[in-house]
Formats: structure tokens, sequence, C-alpha cells
């Protein structure tokens, strides 16, 4: 592995409000490198999101953000908002989005929002930004660029805005791109396409690509480092192969047997398939989160939180670690 | 033994000079105690299909019956008798119960208007109807958002067989679920139709959740039935380009999306419905297309191992081995 482009530790994010608010991530630690992609899985408030924005720069002002961030390039921390943090997101951070329809403005053409971005962050003259535009409509795979920068956003295929938004997000001329379900939106056969175009860009450029995903297929097939996410913490986190085939956490291991992939040796059967139980309300102080919802579930897990432990080849945050990683 | 017919039917909608047709001549026979899965991208009129089988909308051209009788008299309306044997489950749990209403109020609607059962025997029918998809009884008393998405879907599934239909009309009834709980839910489907012989139209754009649930699946596109088969083994017998693309494009954990065959893969994204290519409508993305494809639309015609498909080519062997998951 290359040098870290960027290393995120002890991330801790508590949004205040009623009753306590609400503690979204208690406690993450990520190292992100160039030419590789890391994927980011979780369930519905997991804080998976979370992590991505704060890594970005764009958690709410209310939001209380704890831990620190280093980037290639920079001394210091550049975790917390002010000075530090100022021109990173967009240059050295490139941001994409679940809904390309919410993140494009409707009333302007996307050419001219790309180019936009170009000039803000290059400094160019408007024919300099456009030229610049259509070079990275190209890139993206953009046919036909000149009358697609023409476009508006509602003219244009749902994978088609998803390429423009990436384009967007390569604007600044980033090493780093974050994605938050980036194909979630898309039909099958447009988000095989935009999955082949994020690891093109990885693979032939060198940027370092984190992806935040619910979709174990996703994850487990295009990430070359992968981390589960529960209630707030990183519970299993290693090489996708090992974290995928052996998963040693019980979550893990329930997310991998939950994923349907078609054409898998188990098709139909009269047997039911694994259920977890729903998630019990909040989290049970002390012990480990997942404890109310686990199989093999001891005093020990209900009284005591796990820390990340090596399991094989894998960082894994349980007490009774499945088989594990081989 | 009840059977659900649909007879060539079409829905076009729009107005004179921008018309488009959202379904195309469709025959399809749901059956008691059988899952019929119905596969299709976005646009592909899997959603306009399911509400002409249960009677919220009418085919412009073609008809429904149910055990040989129009499901709907002339003005579109459905005997109250043949409303309770047709129930449906929507893909919003949340958006499908009135949020002030409390879920047993909601699930005990049916029953009322049905009218046979006074008060106290309706409570005591709802409790019993919660219990068989795993609910307690105090979830009756509490408001929809107080309950988990798998929750309330499974009292939406609830509610839906309160009348004990024959057929239950489930439109993407997992996707707003997280993986963790969709087991459940699916379980519960399977458990209905094995035990009590329910037939089962499941639509979904999710080949991974078709697979668990399926005896026979149809795949859409762009309004037609392309082809149809056997559900277990349709992704590995794919006769028809389009289902071999929609197999080859979903990622599967463990196997490395860099590595993957990309021969099946699907060209760009589908024509609109306003502007269908001229023979088979899915010419212009199928690695497969020949001149002929260009000139004549296939028919639907049997398909070897069974079932049906609509292509020329879909006798000759199928150039490279269907990906056969992990």
């Amino acid at each position: 592995m290359s040098a870290p482009l960027a290393s995120l530790r002890g991330l801790t994010v508590h949004f205040p409000g009623r009753g306590g608010g609400v503690q979204a991530v208690r406690g993450v630690d990520l190292d992100l490198a160039a030419g590789q992609v890391t994927t980011l899985i979780g369930e519905s408030g997991s804080g998976k999101s979370t992590v991505l924005l704060a890594l970005a720069g764009l958690l709410p002002g209310r939001a209380r953000i704890g831990g620190s961030l280093t980037l290639a390039g920079h001394s210091g921390d550049v975790l917390p908002p002010g000075p530090a943090r100022a021109g990173i997101a967009g240059r050295e951070i490139g941001v994409v989005f679940q809904n390309p329809g919410a993140s494009l403005n409707p009333v302007l053409t996307v050419g001219d929002q790309v180019d936009e971005v170009v000039r803000v962050h290059r400094g160019l003259s408007a024919a300099a930004a456009r030229a610049e535009t259509l070079a990275l409509f190209a890139r993206c795979g953009i046919g036909d660029a000149e009358a697609r920068a023409a476009a508006y956003p509602h003219q244009l295929s749902g994978g088609l805005k998803q390429r423009v938004a990436i384009a967007a997000a390569l604007a600044g001329g980033p090493r780093l791109i974050l994605a938050d379900e980036p194909t979630t939106a898309l039909d099958a056969t447009v988000q095989a396409q935009i999955l082949d175009l994020m690891l093109d860009l990885v693979d032939r450029e060198g940027v370092g690509l984190l992806i935040v995903t619910h979709d174990m297929g996703v994850a487990g097939s295009i990430a070359d480092r992968l981390a589960v996410m529960y209630a707030g913490r990183i519970v299993e986190t290693g090489p996708a192969a090992a974290v995928v085939g052996r998963p040693a956490h019980p979550y893990s291991a329930a997310l991998a047997a939950a994923a349907l992939p078609p054409g898998a040796a188990s098709t139909r059967s009269d047997q039911p398939f694994p259920a977890l139980p729903p998630a019990a309300g909040p989290v049970p102080p002390g012990g480990c989160a997942f404890a109310p919802r686990c199989a093999v579930a001891t005093d020990r897990c209900r009284a005591e939180d796990p820390a990340l432990a090596p399991v094989g080849a894998a960082m894994v945050a349980c007490f009774h670690p499945q088989a594990g990683p081989a | 033994m009840t059977e659900l017919v649909l007879h060539g039917v079409s829905r076009i909608f729009g107005r004179a000079g921008r018309r488009m047709t959202a379904v195309d001549s469709v025959d399809l026979t749901v059956r008691s105690g059988e899952a019929l899965a119905l596969v299709g991208e976005s646009g592909s009129g899997k959603t306009t299909l399911a509400r002409m089988a249960v009677g919220l909308d009418r085919p412009d051209a073609g008809r429904v019956t149910l055990d040989g009788r129009p499901l709907t008299d002339a003005r579109g309306r459905m005997a109250p008798a043949d409303r309770a044997r047709i129930q449906m489950v929507f893909q919003d749990p949340l958006a499908s119960f009135a949020p002030h209403r409390s879920v047993g109020a909601s699930v005990g609607v049916p029953l009322k208007v049905q009218g046979a059962l006074d008060a106290r025997a309706r409570r005591a029918r709802v409790l019993d109807l919660m219990a068989a998809v795993g609910l307690e009884p105090q979830h009756a008393d509490r408001a929809p958002a107080a309950l988990s998405g798998g929750q309330l879907q499974r009292a939406a599934i609830a509610r839906a067989l309160a009348t004990d239909p024959d057929i239950l009309i489930c439109d993407e009834p997992v996707a707003s679920l997280d993986v963790s709980v969709r087991a459940q839910v699916l379980n519960l489907l399977a458990g209905l139709q094995r035990d009590h012989g329910l037939g089962i139209l499941f639509v979904s754009h999710d080949l991974g959740v078709v697979q668990r649930i399926a005896d026979r699946t149809a795949v859409l596109y762009l309004g037609r039935v392309v082809e149809e088969g056997p559900g277990p083994d349709l992704w590995a017998t794919a006769r028809h380009p389009y289902t071999r693309a929609l197999a080859a494009a979903v990622p599967v954990a463990g196997v490395p999306w860099r590595a993957r065959p990309r021969d099946a893969l699907a060209r760009g994204e589908a024509a609109g419905p306003f502007a269908l290519p001229s023979g088979c409508r899915f010419r212009t993305r199928c690695p497969l297309a020949v001149a002929r494809c260009e000139t004549e639309d296939p028919r639907l015609r049997p398909r070897i191992g069974g079932g049906r498909v609509a292509c020329h080519r879909a006798d000759e062997p199928v150039p490279h081995p269907a990906r056969g998951g992990p």
C-alpha cells in the first residue's frame, strides 16, 4: 500500500438535539490510498454517510466533530472547519452523491455548471474553462460532449447525469474522490457502466476512491479494502477478499449472507435464509452495540465494548469472532 | 385453483402527438400457489402491469380475467368479492399507511369495508393477522412511524391478507428495506405461498431478490416481455441477450469487478419510450444484434428449457457461459 492520501483518526460526530441528540459516529479510523478503492458498507443509520461528509468538510455547522484528519501535502489537522480546511473540498477532495438529479442545478446547462467548478478551482477564462469541461466529459465517457454540455439536467438520462456529476467532482483535479451510494439510484445495466468509469479513474489515473454503500455486491466486488460500519463504529475492516470471503464479525457475516447474488448456488430453497432481528432501540451503554441482535453474544458483550483487534488479515471488533479471514 | 390472466394487455399514456406505450401486448398468468416474478429496469412497465393486475388501472387493449371472467366491468369497477381475492403490497410501507391511524386500525380497514365482523371480532382478527406475520399485539396500537421499515412492511402484508386473498401483488416489497430485514419479509412471503397456496406476482428490479422467491420469472424491456422461464435457473440458462446483460451487470461480492466477463454487457442506456428503435427494441444496446434485428420485431416463441423468448438469435449457442455467481 502506498502512503495514504488521507488518514482519519478517532472521528466522532455528535448532532445535538432533544434527548441528548444523536451520536452518529463513535470513533472511526480510515486510511485512503492513491490507486485504491475503499468501501464503507453499512445500513441506514450506521453513520457511513456522516463519515464521508466529515472527510469532505460538508457537515452542518451544528455537528460536534472530534478526531483528526491528515492529508498528503498538508501539515497538521484539517478536520475542523476553519482556515486549515479552506480550499480542500473540490480541489483535493471531489465528492459524488447518490442522486445526480438533485445535485445538479435544473436551470443551468450541465456544461455551465462544470465550467463554474473549473473556473473557481483553476482560475481559467470562460473559453479555457469550456475546453477543460469538454475534456472532463470525454474522460468520463460522455460522447458527443459539446452537445451534451449544452443540455439541461432533465434532458439527460440518469447515467449521463451521474457522469456529469463525476466530471464536476474531477474538475478541481482532486487525488481523492468520495462517492456516497453513487450507483444506488441507477438501473443495473447503467450501474455497471458507472462502476467501470470509477474504476478506470482509479486504475489509470491513480485516484484514491472511497465508496459508501449499503450494497454488499458493489462493496465486495469493486473494493480493495472494505470497512463494515454498525452503529457509528467500524466493526470489521481489511482486504476486501478476506472480509467478504470469510467475515469474522457476526454482523459482517449476516450482511454477506443476506446479499443475494443472482445465480448463486443456493437459489430458491425451502430453507429460510438467515434473518437478523431488527435493531432494538438505542445502543445499550457500555456493551457492544450489536449484542442485542447477535446470536453469539455473551454477558461480556453486554458489559464491555470490544475494540478492533487483528483476526487473520482483518481487524475485527468482536469478542467472539467467527472462523475469521483465512 | 385461481388464475389471474393478462391477455395481450397494452397501456398507453400521453396525448395525441406524444404517446408512449408503457405496456405493449403482454400475456402473463398468475396462479395460486405460484410466485411469478416480473423483472425490469425503470420504464419497463412493471409497475403499470402490477396496477392493471390488481384492477387499479385498466388496459387500453387486451383484457384481464380472474378465473375466466373479466376482472373489471365496463366502467372499470371490480366486484367486491373479487377485490377481496386480489390484494396489493406497495414499495414504501410508510407511504402506504395513514400516518395518524394506529397500525392495527389500518390493518383492520379491509375487514371494516367487508362489514362481516363487529369491532371486537375485527380486533381479534387484526391481532391474529399481525401474529401471523411475526408482529406483537403492542405493535397494533402504535403509529406507523413508530415501527421499523421491516415491521411496517410486515404489517402491510398482514393488511393485504385480511380479506384472505388468493393472489398477492407485491410491487418492490423489499426495495426500501435494509438488507438485514429484507430477509424477514422474503421468508414471510415464501412461507405464505408454500403453506397457504397464495399466488404472488412479485415485481422487482433486483435479480438476487427475485431468485429467492420466484417459481417463474418474466423479464420486461420497454413494455414487452422479452423472456419468461423457470425462476431459479433463468439467469443461468438465459436465452435473451438482455436477460444475460442484466445478470452480468450485477456486482457480486467476492467476484472482482475488474476481472468479470464484459462481453454480455449492454451498451448505453434504454431508448426512451417515445423513440423506440425499429425492429427489436433492444437491438441498439445488444451485443448480438444483426441486420435482421433492425427490420423485424422478434415475437415471443417457445424457449429452450421451457418458457418463452423474443430474440431472433435465441436458439443459437450461447456465445459465452452466463456467469453463475461465485
